[in-house]
């Protein structure tokens, strides 16, 4: 027994093809109200940290960002008032405060804010303690592509304790060889880090294989190399090194940093590397960004740095 | 329940416990490079439950189906939601499906086909704010963050369509027979949602800040699509 069955088949996927539409429409549900924004990524070695106080806005409305006016703000460092805390400056519609900080690890530091418009926002993070120790820097200097790089192999070694989590920056200074010339030039200037290293490569792009990027900064977690000694394999561009420098001799020398995160404070930043990503991208999962503000966004988070200074013997070519 | 084994009614609930479902992980690019696939997934846990009751109509010149179904779904990932619990994709809290067939003669049937469930969820920024102020990145951090609840925090509007099929059988002739079938999916062309897409338009303002305008899409796939046929049996 058979069927045949003569379908209008074309039909069919015209009329799919034809019909298939578009449409603008509105947000099905109802407007959320703006939310208190507080966003602070304090350097526990600094004197003085900086907290932003901004709004969100809805995004399916008229709704625009406003300065948070006069919000009952309350900084706690292991419990106790901080006294030492003052409004600084009003940028745009973004208010920053600061005050003095001096914090040791282990330190909680608690932030909360109120307005009678977006009620209390608060959270907290505790110092973490440096928990990475740059054993090495061995510089070693390479062409690709027609251009010089700076290869430094960075040993450090994990606190087998804990889940650990940091971040990675470098800087590079050049001082002139002249002993005429007394002053000494101590500005750092930052470079973007190139890896080949897959525990440092950027989530949003890297890992997926659309391609390397530079980035002033990686993060990483001690995930692969949980309590050992690992070196990682980083390198910088080399055109730039000497750029305001005239004459031929010069002493060059790279600081790498390497920052303890807290895990709060790592959460914000991969999912802000993860969002950057996408930008733009209509066919992609939207991020969810990490916040530890109950009752608004943003981040309160505090990173120790641990840094080693590396002379550099020659110019690269 | 028999009544007379001309209806039937039932009531059943349902509990599932689900491994290794998978979903795709934050950020993730649907276009691309498809090697490597299994990158972009996150294996995880979930669970679905509901009760579903249903009525139906075995004999008769007109018989059918009628059910209704509560449920629940949700899903469960380390690397998702920052490890919370959010709904599945196809958490349909209400689906209700209809089935009416109508034989007016030997000749004629007609049956009609009415479907309606609560929208499917997307994960869909909601809010907008200026990202943090991160030290060391000489501004090459972005500027602005959406912002969002949960994943598949959003629920589009409501699934419901109606499709028809009329059949006319003619030629009988011991086991041959033919067929003429017109159906029409979609009969009162609802535009169902199939997908939403987030459209941001930037412009500066008087302090050189970037303000963003969105706009939801809604993507429709089938609207309205009437086929016709031609069965020679044999």
């Amino acid at each position: 027994m058979k069927n045949c069955r003569y379908y209008s088949l074309p039909l069919v996927l015209g009329a799919t093809l034809l019909f298939a539409c578009e449409k603008y429409v509105d947000f099905n549900g109802k407007e959320l109200l703006p939310k208190m924004v507080i966003s602070a990524i304090i350097n526990a070695k600094s004197d003085t940290g900086t907290i932003k106080i901004s709004e969100s806005v809805f995004d399916y409305s008229s709704q625009k960002s406003v300065a948070v006016e006069n919000p009952e703000i309350n900084l706690k460092i292991n419990g106790e008032s901080c006294a030492q805390l003052w409004f600084d400056t009003l940028i745009g519609v973004h208010s920053y405060y600061k005050f003095i900080s001096h914090l040791k690890t282990g330190d909680r530091v608690e932030f909360s804010a109120h307005t009678s418009k977006h009620g209390t926002v608060k959270g907290y993070d505790i110092v973490p303690e440096i928990v990475a120790e740059i054993k090495n820097i061995e510089p070693l200097w390479f062409k690709r592509d027609g251009f010089g790089y700076l290869r430094l192999l960075v040993t450090v070694r994990d606190n087998p304790d804990e889940k650990n989590f940091y971040r990675i920056v470098v800087r590079t200074n050049a001082v002139l060889i002249n002993p005429s010339i007394q002053e000494v030039d101590n500005r750092w200037d930052l470079k973007e880090v190139f890896v080949d290293d897959e525990i440092l490569f950027n989530t949003a792009t890297e890992k997926n294989g659309e391609g390397k990027t530079p980035d002033y900064y990686r993060i990483f977690s001690d995930e692969m190399f949980q309590g050992k000694e690992y070196t990682l394999n980083i390198y910088i561009r080399n055109d730039n090194f000497t750029e305001n420098v005239n004459f031929d001799y010069v002493r060059q020398s790279v600081k790498v940093e390497i920052h303890t995160l807290s895990e709060k404070l790592y959460q914000n930043l991969h999912s802000q590397e993860l969002a950057s990503g996408i930008t733009g991208d209509v066919f992609s999962e939207p991020v969810k960004i990490y916040t530890n503000m109950q009752g608004g966004y943003g981040i309160l988070g505090i990173y120790n740095v641990a840094e080693k200074i590396k002379p550099v013997a020659e110019k690269g070519n | 329940m028999n009544c007379r084994n001309l209806y039937f009614f039932s009531i059943e609930a349902y509990f599932k416990d689900m491994q290794n479902v998978i979903e795709y992980k934050d950020g993730i690019s649907y276009t691309g490079v498809s090697a490597g696939w299994e990158n972009k997934i996150e294996a995880g846990t979930g669970m679905a439950y509901g009760v579903e009751v249903s009525a139906e109509k075995r004999e008769g010149q007109i018989t059918g189906t009628v059910s209704y179904t509560l449920s629940k779904s949700e899903r469960k990932f380390d690397e998702i939601n920052f490890g919370e619990w959010f709904p599945a994709k196809y958490d349909r809290r209400h689906m209700i499906n209809l089935l009416i067939n109508c034989k007016l003669n030997s000749k004629f049937d007609i049956t009609a086909v009415w479907t309606y469930h609560s929208g499917n969820r997307i994960t869909l920024p909601t809010m907008t704010y200026v990202s943090p102020d991160v030290p060391d990145t000489q501004g090459g951090h972005i500027e602005n963050l959406m912002e969002l609840d949960h994943r598949n925090n959003y629920q589009m509007t409501d699934y419901h369509r109606l499709d028809l099929v009329v059949n006319y059988t003619f030629r009988k002739k011991e086991n041959r027979y033919c067929l003429l079938n017109l159906s029409i999916y979609n009969v009162y062309n609802r535009m169902n949602p199939y997908k939403l897409i987030v459209e941001s338009e930037m412009r500066k303002s008087p302090t050189n800040e970037s303000i963003y305008t969105h706009k939801l899409k809604q993507i429709t796939l089938f609207p309205i699509i009437p086929s016709l046929s031609f069965i020679y049996h044999f």
